[in-house]
C-alpha cells in the first residue's frame, strides 16, 4: 500500500504529469504524420526523457508510447495513409466512412473512443495480472533467466518479416554490440581497441535513433522525390460518437480489447496482428457484415481498440520477464533500462513503486489520449497537412539535438550517423533493424546469466536443461526460431493428410 | 536497379568477414570451458560463430533461390537515390561544421542545404523554416529542458 502511495505521490506532481501530457500530445503528431512510425516517435522524442528526473521520464515514455500508436489512425481515417502499420486496416473503414459518407469527425470519434477503451483496458489488465506473473517469476534463477533471454531473442523471427536469416545475423550483430567494453563480471575490456569512448560500450541511444529515425528519414527523402504536394480540407463538425453509435460498437470494442491485450501478451506479435485480427473477428460476429468496408463503425473501433489494447498486453511480459513483445516495445525495455529500470521479476520487489507509478502512468496515458484525441482533434488533423519539405529538415534536426543529447558527446552523434546511413541501405535489404536493436536490449541480460549459470555449474552445461522451466522456455525459444522453416513443412503435410481424407487416398 | 540476390551475396561476404574478425578478436580474450565461468571470450566467440554459420546459410539459401531473390529489385542508382547519396555529403559536412562551429550554426548551414536539395526554392520559407525550427529548439531544449548542444569550438 504504501509503494502505491509513493507511486501516486511521484506520478501526481506538475512536472511530471506536464511531461505525461506533453509525451501524449507529442506522441500523437508523430502517430498522425504520414510515414513516421511508433518506433520512430519514441526513438525520435526518446532524449526528450533525460530532462526529467526518475519517474517523469518514463511517464513520458508512456505518453509517447500511447499517443503515437494512436495517431496513426488520423492519418488512416482522413488520407487512406495510415502513420503507423497498426492503422493500416483502421483504412478499411474508416477512410470510407470520412470521404464517401462524409462524416471525417464521426469517423475520427470512433477511432478515438476505440483507442482509449482498449488502452484503459489492457492497461487494467496489466495491473491484474503483472503482479501474479511477477510472482512466479520471483522462482527464477541465473539459467531461467537466460532461457528468457533467449525467448526473447527469438521474437527476432517474426519482427524479421522480409528475411529470416539476415533477421538472425542482425541479431547476432546486436549482441556483440552489446559486449564491447569493459565485462561486468571479469572487469576485462573486450573490442575498444584503445578508445576511451568504447570503453564504456556502445550507447544504445544514438543507435536507436540513428536506425529509427534517422534512416527512416533518408528513406523519406528518397520518397518524396519530385512529390506534388496535395493538402487535405478536413471540416469536422461533431467528434465525439453518438449514444447509437457507442451500443453498436461496444461488443466489438470488448471482443477486440481482450484480443488486442492476448496478441500483445504473445511475444513477437504486434499492433499490425491484433488490429487485423479484431477487424476480422468484428466481421464475423457483426449483424452488419455486408456494410464492412464502406465505413461501418465497427470496422473503425475494432482495429483501434485492437492495437492500443497491444500496448498493456506487451508490457504484461515485458516489465514481468523482461522480454518485448514486439519492435516497439524492445525500444521501450531499452528505453526504461536507460532511465535506470531493470524490467524483470525483480523489479516488483526491487521498484514496486515504480511499477505503480507505471500502471497509474499508462491509465493516465491513455486517458489524456482520449481527452485530447476528443478536444484537440482540429489541432492533430492539421499535421497531416505539413508539406515533407518542412518537416524532414524538423526531423533530421532533433535527430542530431537528441543524439548528442543524451551523454553531450559528438561521438554518440557519429554513431548515430553511422548507423543512420547504415539503416537506409538495410531497409532496402530487408535487413531487420528491429533484430539489432532487441540483440543490444537482451544481449547483457543473456550474457550474464548464461556465465552465471555455468558459474553455478561449475561449467556443466546440462544445467540449463535440467532447470525444467529453463527447459520450456528454450524450447519455445526453438520452436519460434525453427516456426518459419517448420510452419510449411507442417501445413505442406497436413494438406496432404487433407487431400488423403477427401479422395479416400 | 539492385537486387536482392546481389545484396545477398554481399552480406554474406560482409558478414562473415564480421564473423571471422569477432572470432579472431574473441581469442585474444580469456575462454576456459568446463570450469563454471566460461570467460570474458567465450561468448563473442560464439556470436562470431554464429556469425560465419549463418553467413554461410545466407549464402546457400542465395544461390539455392537465385532466380526468386534475382527478381526481386530495389532503387540503388534513381534520381531519388542520388539526391539522397548528396544528402549523406551534406550531413558530412554538417558533422564537420558541427564539431568545430557547433550546433546553431551548423544547423543554420544545414537546414537551408537540405531544403534546398528538396527543390524548395523560397527564400521566406527557407529562413522562416530554419529560424522557427532553431528557435523551437532553443526554448525546448536550452530553457526549458536545460540540455547543452556542442557548442562552437572557441567556446568550450
Amino acid at each position: 500500500m504504501s509503494d502505491i502511495l509513493v507511486a501516486l505521490g511521484n506520478v501526481f506532481t506538475i512536472g511530471n504529469l506536464a511531461g505525461l501530457i506533453f509525451g501524449t500530445g507529442a506522441g500523437i503528431l508523430i502517430g498522425a504524420m504520414p510515414g513516421l512510425s511508433v518506433n520512430m516517435g519514441i526513438a525520435l522524442l526518446f532524449p526528450l526523457t533525460f530532462a526529467f528526473q526518475g519517474v517523469g521520464g518514463i511517464l513520458m515514455l508512456l505518453g509517447i508510447y500511447c499517443g503515437a500508436i494512436y495517431g496513426g489512425s488520423i492519418s488512416a481515417i482522413l488520407l487512406k495513409t495510415p502513420g503507423t502499420p497498426a492503422s493500416v486496416a483502421t483504412t478499411l473503414d474508416g477512410y470510407p466512412m470520412a470521404t464517401k459518407l462524409k462524416q471525417p469527425g464521426r469517423a475520427l470519434g470512433l477511432s478515438t473512443f476505440g483507442s482509449t477503451f482498449g488502452g484503459i483496458f489492457s492497461a487494467i489488465c496489466l495491473i491484474i495480472f503483472s503482479p501474479m506473473l511477477a510472482s512466479v517469476a520471483l522462482k527464477f534463477s541465473k539459467p531461467e533467466y537466460f532461457a528468457l533471454a533467449v525467448f526473447g531473442l527469438s521474437i527476432i523471427t517474426s519482427v524479421s518479416s522480409g528475411s529470416i536469416l539476415k533477421g538472425l545475423l542482425g541479431g547476432f550483430i546486436g549482441l556483440f554490440i552489446a559486449t564491447i567494453g569493459i565485462d561486468n563480471l571479469s572487469g576485462s575490456v573486450r573490442f575498444a581497441f584503445g578508445s576511451t569512448y568504447l570503453l564504456g560500450g556502445i550507447s544504445f541511444v544514438p543507435i536507436l535513433i540513428g536506425l529509427f529515425a534517422f534512416s527512416q528519414v533518408l528513406q523519406s527523402v528518397e520518397d518524396c522525390y519530385k512529390e506534388k504536394y496535395v493538402k487535405t480540407d478536413v471540416k469536422l463538425t461533431r467528434v465525439f460518437p453518438t449514444w447509437e453509435d457507442l451500443k453498436r460498437v461496444f461488443v466489438t470494442l470488448l471482443r477486440s480489447s481482450i484480443i488486442g491485450t492476448f496478441i500483445g501478451c504473445v511475444p513477437g506479435t504486434g499492433g499490425d496482428i491484433a488490429s487485423f485480427v479484431s477487424y476480422d473477428q468484428a466481421k464475423r460476429w457483426s449483424k452488419y457484415k455486408d456494410n464492412f468496408g464502406n465505413g461501418e463503425p465497427e470496422g473503425i473501433v475494432a482495429p483501434e481498440a485492437g492495437n492500443n489494447s497491444v500496448s498493456g498486453g506487451a508490457m504484461i511480459p515485458m516489465l514481468t520477464l523482461g522480454i518485448p513483445g514486439d519492435g516497439a516495445t524492445a525500444i521501450m525495455l531499452g528505453a526504461l533500462m536507460v532511465q535506470g529500470m531493470q524490467p524483470g521479476p525483480l523489479l516488483f520487489k526491487e521498484q514496486a513503486s515504480s511499477v505503480y507509478a507505471i500502471f497509474i502512468g499508462l491509465l493516465l496515458a491513455n486517458a489524456v489520449m482520449g481527452l485530447m484525441g476528443f478536444s484537440l482533434i482540429r489541432v492533430f488533423v492539421k499535421v497531416v497537412n505539413i508539406p515533407k519539405e518542412i518537416l524532414i529538415p524538423v526531423i533530421f534536426t532533433l535527430t542530431f539535438v537528441g543524439a548528442y543529447a543524451y551523454n553531450n558527446s559528438m561521438n554518440d552523434v557519429f554513431v548515430m550517423v553511422f548507423c543512420g546511413f547504415l539503416g537506409y541501405f538495410m531497409n532496402k535489404t530487408e535487413f531487420s533493424m528491429s533484430a539489432i536493436v532487441i540483440g543490444i536490449i537482451l544481449g547483457a541480460l543473456a550474457e550474464t546469466n548464461f556465465r552465471g549459470a555455468l558459474t553455478m555449474s561449475d561449467g556443466n552445461f546440462s544445467i540449463f536443461l535440467t532447470h525444467p522451466i529453463c527447459a520450456v522456455f528454450l524450447a519455445l525459444a526453438a520452436i519460434s526460431l525453427l516456426s518459419p522453416v517448420l510452419g510449411p513443412v507442417v501445413k505442406k503435410l497436413l494438406g496432404k493428410d487433407k487431400a488423403k481424407q477427401e479422395t479416400g487416398v | 536497379m539492385g537486387n536482392m540476390k546481389k545484396a545477398n551475396y554481399i552480406i554474406s561476404v560482409i558478414m562473415l568477414l564480421v564473423g571471422v574478425g569477432v572470432v579472431a578478436l574473441a581469442s585474444s580474450l580469456k575462454i576456459k570451458i568446463g570450469e563454471g565461468d566460461p570467460g570474458a571470450g567465450f561468448w563473442p566467440m560464439m556470436l562470431g560463430i554464429l556469425i560465419i554459420v549463418f553467413s554461410v546459410c545466407l549464402l546457400i539459401s542465395t544461390i539455392k533461390n537465385k532466380e526468386k531473390l534475382e527478381a526481386k529489385t530495389f532503387t540503388i542508382s534513381t534520381p531519388a537515390n542520388i539526391r539522397v547519396y548528396i544528402l549523406f555529403g551534406i550531413i558530412v559536412l554538417f558533422c564537420v561544421v558541427l564539431y568545430f562551429l557547433g550546433f546553431y550554426i551548423g544547423a543554420l548551414l544545414f537546414i537551408p542545404a537540405l531544403m534546398y536539395l528538396m527543390e524548395v526554392r523560397s527564400v521566406k520559407k527557407i529562413a522562416l523554416t530554419t529560424i522557427i525550427t532553431l528557435a523551437a529548439v532553443y526554448i525546448l531544449f536550452g530553457m526549458l529542458l536545460n540540455i547543452s548542444l556542442p557548442a562552437p569550438i572557441f567556446m568550450r
